[in-house]
């Protein structure tokens, strides 16, 4: 009787772990896939325009001239004005496109979240819903505003009032990052709002009592508390606007060439019916470079269960 | 130091649901009061009333001679120890206990020395650079005590502190907690749902049920004299036996026909204490009987017994011995005795229990004597201690 059942057992543990090391294995499958391109490209980097057209890069080690002379050129100042400015410029417009949104959405989200106002709930629904503008319709009308304001003019009375006053932002680093900023907070409010209503209440009304206004709540609890919470979207929206294209190339356009961030340079790097195209391969490593400091930078704050300890046993 | 009064305030809430009913009582200067009832009476709610966390509808509330309705838990002067400790996780234990001092910008050293003393009188001493989280639940517990004692408030308020702890740990801390009130001298209120807590705790306890204050007594007189029929089945564990009798004439005073064919004589210092019971000769009235208000059949007159009562379980706790026999008396089946139980499962049984015309009673006996399981035992009622309610109202006959 107890023979065939701890066979059986036997097999069905055998099968069982089959069945649950196929996740596993699938996860490794997607990994290779992804990143197989993504080394291809790193491979290339350091070879010379003709190997990289006439033979495949995992022949790399056939490869006699391996060198950094793609990623000195493309540092260098004979190409679009060179990449180290386009960095610079990078960082101008992504660290207050990332910034900027956090502070505000933060301020928001607790707001939101545990702050008692008439039309809480109605604010906190048109403003999550702005998630549903896409970008690109407002282009031009941004850039409209950046340039010239907004203005009226009142009938009858013949008055031109002023809305919006002309910043003559076009071409400039802030015109990017401001447009970064405004179409970030909607998903920004968004994110941290959920994280901060879901924060004990119990430690709140504790503060409450132990005498802390809304603002020492904020920067005493919330802000600590949600550490791990900022620092995700933090990762993401520097991504996004670090590898932004569209909305750099339309605000500072033909306007300010020296003012382009990395993304538009690199792709002028590769020059009239891709002449230097083999210089991609490391304007992209250089590109990548930054966003992945930035990831292992703030990884370490993805630590679960900060809220330990706080409430129950 | 100060007293805590609250007079004739009510809770509505916006959908209209009324949580508290004309609340009045006090909580004297120094006094330790207990705030007890079942799950949903409003204890909480009173308690963060008093915090300034929850809003007053109507009525005053006063902490020390001033109307605290419209001041903010800030500005109350008054600490509060949660169920949940609600401490902060990312700092450490001093940090915990003095973070209302630094936000009312007391001087560095006084907040060390403030946070320094009471760790020590919590023995906290050696864990005061812990995160929360690398505390055990006592000592979480303790955390929570000192945030309220470094404060030195007005008055302590306390929701359920015990209740996350465990059984043998919560019984450690009952005793630590009332000793600590009685050296700090601090103005208590304490709510929770256990009634041993509210029994062994406080100077004085307030049983509420369904937002209505019921009585507020002291420990003894809440047991020895509940007002009503909610108050006799909630205080005390095990919990009174409670079954509907007719009240009849017994020779010169009265007697009770607890079952059919079983009548008892009532001893007249149990008149004495519930005069209104003579008046309900040939009515049927709510009677009470504590399990420790049995006695042997020998110790008391014949017309005192009850006879021939199966055994169906004996609970062997060591000191005492629980006996559970099974009665043909009749179960009282009312709201008071809903809200007492406070467990929808064991009121279920009650009604089925009255639908079938019986119900156990708990006789408290020396565990040397204690019969056993499928015996028939008879048991002496110590009728001088029985209580009388009227069946309806359920209020005691005084």
């Amino acid at each position: 009787m107890s023979a065939p059942t701890v066979r059986a057992g036997g097999v069905g543990r055998a099968v069982y772990r089959t069945i649950s090391s196929i996740p596993t294995g699938a996860l490794w499958v997607i990994v290779v896939i992804w990143a197989l391109p993504t080394l291809g490209l790193f491979a290339n980097s350091f070879r010379g325009p003709s190997e990289q057209r006439t033979t495949p890069w995992w022949l790399l080690l056939r490869d006699e001239n391996l060198s950094l002379d793609n990623y000195a050129t493309v540092l260098g100042t004979d190409v679009q004005g060179g990449l180290v400015q386009g960095v610079i410029n990078s960082f101008a417009i992504a660290l207050p496109a990332t910034v900027i949104p956090i502070a505000m959405a933060a301020f928001a989200a607790y707001a939101f979240a545990w702050m008692d106002f008439k039309g809480r709930e109605w604010i906190f629904i048109g403003t999550v819903s702005l998630l549903a503008v896409p970008l690109q319709t407002a282009l031009i009308p941004l850039l409209q505003l950046y340039n010239g304001g907004a203005n009226q003019t009142l009938p009858f009375i013949g008055k031109t009032l002023s809305i919006f006053p002309d910043l003559d932002l076009t071409g400039t680093t802030t015109a990017v990052w401001l447009t970064h900023a405004g179409f970030a907070m909607p998903l920004a409010i968004f994110l941290l709002h959920n994280f901060i209503s879901g924060l004990p209440k119990d430690i709140f009304e504790s503060a409450r009592i132990d005498g802390a206004d809304h603002f020492q709540i904020f920067v005493r609890l919330v802000l600590p508390l949600s550490i791990p919470v900022l620092a995700a979207f933090a990762i993401f929206q520097f991504l996004w606007t670090w590898n932004d294209y569209l909305i750099a190339l339309t605000m500072i356009g033909p306007f300010a060439p020296d003012k382009m961030p990395a993304t538009v340079i690199i792709a002028a790097i590769a020059g009239d019916f891709g002449r230097y195209e083999h210089l991609l391969t490391a304007g992209a490593f250089v590109q990548a470079f930054f966003p992945i400091v930035v990831f292992f930078a703030l990884q370490k704050y993805f630590v679960r269960g900060i809220l330990a300890g706080s409430v129950k046993g | 130091m100060a007293e805590i009064v609250f007079d004739g305030v009510n809770k509505i809430y916006p959908d209209g649901t009324q949580a508290i009913f004309d609340l009045s009582f006090e909580v004297a200067d120094k006094e330790f009061v207990i705030l007890v009832g079942p799950s949903g009476c409003g204890k909480s709610t009173a308690l963060r009333m008093v915090a300034g966390l929850e809003e007053i509808s109507s009525g005053r509330l006063l902490i020390g001679d001033r109307v605290v309705n419209d001041l903010s838990p800030k500005e109350r002067d008054i600490a509060m120890v949660f169920q949940s400790y609600a401490l902060y996780p990312h700092m450490s234990v001093a940090d915990n206990m003095g973070f209302a001092l630094k936000l009312a910008k007391v001087s560095k050293e006084e907040i060390d020395r403030r946070v320094r003393d009471a760790a020590e009188m919590l023995g906290l001493t050696e864990y005061l650079h812990r995160k929360p989280k690398a505390l055990s639940g006592g000592q979480r517990q303790r955390v929570a005590m000192g945030r309220a004692i470094v404060r030195s408030p007005q008055a302590y308020l306390m929701d359920e502190p015990l209740s996350n702890l465990d059984a043998k740990l919560r019984v450690a801390m009952r005793g630590e907690i009332a000793a600590l009130q009685d050296r700090l001298e601090v103005t208590t209120l304490y709510v929770t749902h256990d009634q041993v807590e509210a029994m062994t705790m406080g100077d004085r306890v307030a049983v509420m049920k369904l937002g209505v204050l019921q009585q507020v007594a002291s420990p003894t007189d809440l047991y020895e004299r509940p007002h009503n029929l909610f108050v006799a089945g909630f205080i005390g564990s095990p919990a009174m036996n409670l079954a509907e009798a007719e009240v009849v004439r017994h020779g010169d005073g009265i007697g009770i026909t607890i079952q059919d064919g079983m009548t008892l004589a009532v001893d007249p210092a149990a008149t004495d204490r519930y005069p209104k019971v003579r008046d309900r000769v040939g009515q049927r009235v709510a009677v009470g009987i504590r399990p420790e208000h049995f006695a042997a059949p020998s110790e008391v007159a014949d017309d005192r017994v009850m006879r021939g009562l199966p055994v169906a379980l004996v609970e062997a706790l060591g000191s005492e011995s629980l006996v559970h026999v099974d009665t043909r008396t009749r179960p009282i089946v009312s709201e008071d005795m809903r809200a007492a139980i406070d467990d929808e499962d064991a009121f279920e049984e009650l009604k089925r229990q009255a639908a079938a015309g019986g119900q156990p009673f708990v006789v408290r006996y020396e565990p040397s004597r204690a019969p056993r399981h499928g015996e028939t035992v008879d048991v002496g009622v110590r009728t001088e201690r029985i209580h009388f309610f009227d069946a309806q109202s359920g209020l005691a006959l005084r």
